[in-house]
């Protein structure tokens, strides 16, 4: 993808959720009953800046279409692409095994070893694994003994 | 004298002494740590102070509030995620100093301009609290949303290559300030039927999101196996005595803007913050170094959020009002103990209250001495490679944001943010501009309307008092100025050959 | 009026069916409780409502059987119905109570902003405290009682500011209702916080606001405040030659917080839970902890409870339904 077309869909994206945004509350706000505040109500600037929004947008959108140089153009490179992704991936794997089954501590402690053995994959698997497993061990050991028994908030 | 000796009596107590240097250590620490921030630390220590004498508890508090004000930039400075809302604008030039020249200078100076703008809080605190006080009153709500017009104006001082961006930027943080019921009507806006968008956008949500999450997955691309710092001479933090004579200018405006705005109560650090950042360098001899790692970046913002901490205790000891929310829970305590703070409070607990305002200024020294010892070790975290800092910072967050509401929904808001902004911020979309926005969005829009709830429906509300005619005058000022400039940039760059453009282009 | 009585149906049934499913499993409190019991607080950690609950769990604890621990859960936010609806979610089982104040339980359902349809959907265990939100007045103001204030506001509709913490709550139903029964027309004014609301009045913003007792102390004392009406029920010892509106002949509101439990928890374990309250509420050291900090215990059986929650929601709803928010 160029940077050209990721500035174009980004573009539309804000639009879409400037829409939602103003569909949303224009919807709760003609079902509710409230009080005149001095001509100005909850809708007045929201629908404003929603206006705005797109307008700027559209005006971005417009310059990114006429920008043809090179820079513009040019494939968008991302170094360690397929880490993010994995890290985005594990997080979420991870806050969804937090929500759903609890178990904080041990989430936490399996997050960072992967995470961690993912990374440093260059170094061999047995050794990664390792400095990864010990490392995760006492980052939540500490996040245990600090939120679990001195300040005593339950996960 | 006599009773200045027996309020340091009171003071120099050994339970008092070790009270502050613990919430020194907590807030500090807290401060750092991204997502967790001042008001958490001082809501857990809130507990422990029930069993401590009413002076003891209420210093460690403070000592905490004071040090998270500085932890705060310390992430800020290292890894670009500001710790608190009050560090965000530290982030531009602190992490553009850390990175370009030396972490370990960048946080002693924003050590120094801390602790500087924690005694000046101190001292206004104990000299002009009541007079202060009554004068924070004559700023109303006409007042609060001029005021807060003035903030958003400071967005144009940020904005980068790309006016249009910025300006986006700016509209994305005003929308997102605005959802959440609204508290003049009750009309639920923008919320999606989420509960947890009743009460707005979860700050720490937001900001841990947009900064940490999405800074996180773009230290990923920079490389994990190596670390930001390699040439351990950078981890120094001595300052040389000409450094340090540049940040007095800084500092010094610094200070004043923070107290100034701390006494505003619902104003903040979150705000005083960019407002010092905005009049520093716009008065500066050479703007055109912010941004690109410059000290007084550091120490504009730094001594103001500390300025303001003090600035917040006025209203609360005087009138019983707290600003902010840090300050509204160290008002538990003094409840707790069945003191009331208001006008009656210098009489009824004269020992008490002379003995916070001495004690303030105890928790900023003891925050300059510990910050002294544990800078070079924090400084080190930029020695450790990347994929420790990243997977363990990450966690951090995730607890951060659950920490402040235990709400699940929260995590996922964050994550959704931090994919958003990770896209938006390597478009050059401005997230100072975002956060900015979001934080004087409230201000703004709910001050207006109810201004003109106030004088039914009359716009005369925003020139009745002096107070507000001053600061209409000071937004014609401002506006006329920046238009005048543009004009003589306009005039001067037909004149010589576009070398402006081409420099920036390239940047 | 369809939509209500719908609602209404649909929460009959839901109570209904909620109290088929659980009368079979009726088991007795012997052994109650086996782990840690969940106290859900509507309040973040540090704030006002937070630290109450955190004074007073460890004496509920001690009066429990079987050496019970508590786990506090904060769920602040939406004007509590966050943490009543996780109660309102949670088993029956008597490892999940609740703290909630009356907006959550009477006010808010009517609005269509909960899951639930109304305090008829909770076990009430006991109530615990009340509070009293006065109208107040800076202390140079001409308005020395409610009548001053009264006449003033119907010589000139509109003019006089009220400030409130909020819109359709428990500072906002019982100023509407005294417009309403007074017939006058005021302009109310609404802050974000109480803090703002003493701000807005000692500022001059506002000639009056309503605000709860304990933080006005101060100020009535140096005479820069002076309550004038109490909007409540229940007055503090501190006010107690201050009239409340029911003294004036006007309805008054009520603003108490209590312990629920979801419906359908065994009677035996809420009588357990409620006779650990009530004696909670009696131990001197917890009761001198509370005094301390201007908190008016006030301990309800579930019974008496209930029956002030239904005689306030009578009232809440009656205000609602003459503003035309319920049909």
């Amino acid at each position: 993808m160029t940077w050209r077309s990721l500035n174009s869909i980004m573009s539309v994206i804000l639009i879409i959720g400037g829409l939602c945004y103003a569909l949303n509350l224009n919807h709760s706000a003609s079902q509710a009953i409230y009080f005149s505040s001095g001509g100005v109500g909850p809708t007045y600037f929201p629908n404003i800046l929603t206006a705005l929004l797109i307008v700027l947008c559209v005006v971005t959108l417009y310059n990114n279409f006429r920008d043809k140089s090179p820079e513009n153009t040019e494939t968008i490179t991302t170094h360690n692409l397929w880490y993010i992704v994995a890290t985005f991936l594990l997080v979420i794997a991870f806050v969804a095994s937090w929500q759903l089954l609890g178990y904080f501590y041990l989430n936490a402690f399996i997050l960072i070893t992967v995470l961690l053995t993912i990374y440093r994959m260059d170094f061999g698997l047995p050794n990664s694994l390792i400095v990864a497993a010990v490392t995760s061990a006492f980052t939540t050991g500490f996040l245990y003994v600090l939120f679990g028994k001195i300040l005593t908030i339950s996960f | 004298m006599e009773t200045l000796g027996h309020d340091l009596q009171n003071l120099f107590t050994i339970t008092n002494l070790l009270c502050i240097l613990l919430g020194t250590l907590v807030g500090m620490v807290f401060g750092a740590l991204p997502g967790l921030g001042t008001v958490i630390a001082v809501a857990l220590l809130l507990p422990v102070t029930f069993t401590l004498p009413p002076l003891a508890g209420i210093l460690m508090l403070l000592a905490t509030y004071q040090a998270g004000e500085y932890g705060g930039s310390i992430s800020a400075i290292l890894l670009g995620v500001p710790g608190t809302p009050q560090a965000a604008a530290t982030v531009i030039d602190g992490h553009a100093m850390a990175m370009n020249d030396s972490p370990g200078k960048a946080l002693s100076y924003s050590l120094l301009s801390s602790s500087i703008g924690g005694i000046f809080g101190g001292m206004v605190l104990i000299f002009v609290s009541v007079p202060l006080a009554e004068f924070a009153l004559n700023f109303g709500s006409p007042e609060y949303f001029l005021l807060g017009v003035i903030g958003l104006m400071a967005v144009g001082l940020l904005s980068g290559r790309d006016k249009v961006k910025s300006l986006i930027s700016v509209v994305l943080g005003l929308m997102a300030g605005t959802v959440g019921v609204d508290t003049l009507t009750g009309v639920n806006r923008a919320t999606f039927n989420q509960p947890e968008l009743m009460d707005g956008i979860n700050l720490v949500a937001f900001l841990v999101g947009m900064f940490a999450i999405s800074e996180l997955f773009l230290m990923i691309s920079k490389g994990l196996n190596i670390s930001y710092v390699a040439d351990y001479s950078k981890l120094k933090t001595g300052l040389t005595f000409r450094e340090i004579k540049n940040i007095i200018r800084p500092t010094t405006i610094g200070s004043l803007i923070g107290a100034g705005t701390g006494i505003l109560p619902g104003i903040g650090g979150g705000a005083s913050c960019w407002f010092a950042y905005a009049a520093v360098s716009k008065s500066s001899k050479n703007p055109e170094s912010f941004g690109k790692g410059c000290a007084e970046g550091i120490a504009a913002p730094e001594s103001s959020n500390n300025a303001s901490a003090g600035g917040a205790l006025v209203p609360f000891l005087a009138l019983g009002i707290p600003g902010s929310a840090a300050i509204a829970i160290i008002m538990g305590a003094f409840i707790m103990h069945g003191i009331q703070p208001g006008p009656n409070v210098f009489t009824a607990e004269r020992d008490l209250v002379y003995g916070i305002f001495y004690g303030f200024i105890l928790t900023t020294v003891a925050m300059y001495l510990i910050g002294r010892m544990l800078t070079p070790v924090f400084a080190r975290v930029l020695v450790v490679p990347n994929s420790f800092l990243v997977s363990i910072v990450m966690v951090l967050c995730l607890i951060g944001i659950y920490a402040s509401k235990s709400a699940f929904f929260d995590l996922w808001l964050a994550l959704g943010i931090g994919v958003t902004f990770y896209f938006l911020k390597r478009l050059q979309y401005s997230v100072s501009s975002v956060i900015i926005a979001y934080v004087l969005a409230p201000i703004i829009e709910e001050n207006f309307r109810r201004s003109l709830t106030l004088s039914n429906g009359n716009y005369g509300v925003f020139f009745e008092s002096i107070y507000s005619i001053a600061l209409v005058l000071m937004i014609v000022g401002a506006i006329s100025a920046s238009v005048y400039g543009d004009y003589k940039k306009r005039n001067n760059r037909a004149n010589s050959t576009d070398t402006d453009e081409r420099i920036d282009a390239k940047n | 009026m369809l939509t209500f009585l719908t609602k209404a149906a649909v929460a009959g049934l839901a109570v209904a069916s909620i109290g088929l499913a659980t009368n079979p499993s009726m088991a007795n409190a012997e052994g109650y409780p086996e782990k840690p019991i969940t106290w859900i607080v509507p309040d973040g950690a540090g704030g006002g409502l937070d630290s109450i609950v955190r004074t007073i769990y460890p004496y509920v604890a001690k009066n429990l059987p079987n050496d019970a621990t508590f786990v506090l859960k904060n769920l602040p936010g939406a004007t509590q119905t966050i943490a009543v609806s996780a109660v309102y979610n949670a088993e029956p089982d008597g490892y999940t109570i609740g703290q909630a104040s009356v907006a959550p339980l009477t006010i808010m359902p009517h609005l269509g902003k909960t899951s639930y349809a109304g305090y008829e959907d909770f076990e009430l265990i006991a109530n615990v405290f009340d509070a009293a939100h006065y109208i107040v007045v800076p202390g140079d103001s001409p308005f020395g009682s409610l009548e001053d204030l009264l006449t003033h506001a119907k010589e000139n509709p509109g003019k006089v500011r009220v400030g409130v913490d909020g819109v359709f709550n428990v500072q906002h139903l019982p100023l509407l209702n005294l417009e309403l029964s007074a017939e006058v027309d005021l302009n109310e004014i609404t802050y974000k916080s109480s803090a703002e609301t003493k701000k807005a009045i000692l500022g001059g913003e506002i000639e009056a606001g309503i605000m709860p007792s304990h933080i006005i102390i101060s100020e009535y004392e140096a005479g820069t405040l002076k309550p004038i009406v109490d909007v409540m029920e229940v007055k503090p010892d501190y006010f107690a030659d201050i009239p409340s509106l029911k003294d004036l002949g006007y309805t008054p509101s009520q603003l108490f917080v209590g312990v629920i439990a979801p419906k359908g928890t065994p009677q035996e374990i809420l009588d357990v839970l409620s006779a650990a309250v009530d004696a909670a509420l009696q131990d001197p050291e917890l009761l001198e902890a509370l005094a301390k900090r201007k908190i008016m215990v006030n301990y309800n059986d579930s019974e008496a409870y209930l029956a002030r929650m239904q005689e306030l929601d009578v009232v809440n709803k009656g205000v609602l339904k003459d503003l035309g928010v319920l049909k």
